[in-house]
């Protein structure tokens, strides 16, 4: 009980005298993902264009990219999302 | 430059026998890589309106992706405002009855450039029955290679291209980001035309008159004002990191842009 209480006190000391980090160092669990999209299109005088947008946006893993991009796309070209 | 001389000569008999009273309509048919319409030049020998009509079209068409995040949307709709370039002989200037960008009218003064041709009459070709001359040019940041006509002595053609001696009756650039063609597919002559319904006076036409330069700087900015609503209304957490848009119009860039 003794050698606990020592244990203990011993990691106060240690903790607040900074001799030790009370912060752990966690890996951030999310992922950059990054995707283009074009579209061509005829502006009001009849001339072509063409506008290419990257977008990016923090996702936790590939599937969900896929999910946000192809997601974002169908909604543009819907027209749910006016471009 | 005999050539030339005879060409000239030429010309001059054609445009005495092609009296002021006379006046042409020519239908074009314009092309690009994305659509092709019928347009129209009303032209006699001294002024002329090219008309490009208005365009409504649907289409159904699937969106590509490349399997590396790239995707393209298809182009579902084109709609398009009617506009006419009103030309004459005497001046470089030309009248445009256009839209800006969101469809409000305009007269917009065009009289910033001046089309410089080079004749290469050793290079002929038929068209539409008439035997036609080559010619080159560069405008507004494209190359163009015409053939006109010298039987039919009015000095237009399609779009904002004039000066040449002789009617165009083809027209097409030979840039590799995108071909714009125009082909002349019927002409008539109308004799003892009435020039006033002819050929209506642009000045009375409704619509705030501008320069061209003022017109694009508008443009301008409706497009970058167009961009932030854009930007404003992405999918939660989703951010635009670039934006790039391609200008592949039969006017690529402009006099004023080359002075900066």
């Amino acid at each position: 009980m003794r050698k606990l209480l020592f244990a203990a006190l011993a990691g106060v000391f240690m903790l607040s005298s900074g001799f030790v980090s009370g912060e752990v160092a966690i890996e951030s669990d999310f992922q950059n993902c990054t995707y283009s999209i074009s579209r061509a299109y005829i502006d009001s005088r009849g001339e072509p264009q063409v506008e290419t947008k990257t977008f990016s946006r923090e996702v936790l893993n590939d599937l969900e990219c896929t999910y946000v991009s192809t997601s974002h796309v169908w909604y543009l070209n819907q027209g749910e999302i006016a471009w | 430059m005999k050539c030339n001389l005879f060409i000239l000569i030429f010309c001059l008999f054609t445009a005495i026998a092609f009296s002021q009273k006379k006046a042409i309509i020519v239908t074009y048919n314009y092309s690009n890589d994305y659509y092709s319409n019928k347009e129209f030049l009303y032209a006699s020998n001294a002024n002329a309106v090219y008309v490009k009509p208005s365009i409504n079209k649907n289409f159904e068409n699937e969106i590509i992706e490349d399997g590396n995040n790239n995707f393209t949307l298809p182009l579902s709709q084109i709609k398009t405002a009617s506009i006419s370039h009103f030309m004459n002989v005497s001046s470089d200037a030309i009248l445009s009855y256009t839209v800006d960008l969101e469809f409000n009218r305009f007269l917009v003064d065009d009289k910033t450039f001046s089309i410089k041709w080079k004749v290469e009459p050793n290079e002929n070709k038929k068209i539409a029955g008439y035997d036609c001359f080559k010619a080159t040019t560069s405008f507004r940041g494209r190359k163009y290679i015409a053939f006109f006509t010298d039987k039919i002595p009015v000095r237009f053609g399609p779009f904002k291209f004039k000066g040449l001696p002789g009617l165009i009756l083809e027209i097409y650039n030979t840039d590799t980001d995108i071909k714009h063609s125009w082909q002349a597919t019927s002409i008539k002559t109308i004799d003892n035309y009435d020039h006033i319904t002819f050929l209506p006076d642009p000045e009375k036409l409704d619509g705030k008159k501008v320069t061209l330069k003022e017109f694009m700087e508008m443009d301008k900015k409706l497009n970058e004002e167009k961009d932030k609503r854009f930007n404003a209304r992405q999918p939660s957490g989703v951010k635009v990191v670039s934006s790039k848009r391609i200008n592949l119009g039969i006017e690529k860039t402009y006099e004023w842009e080359s002075e900066n």
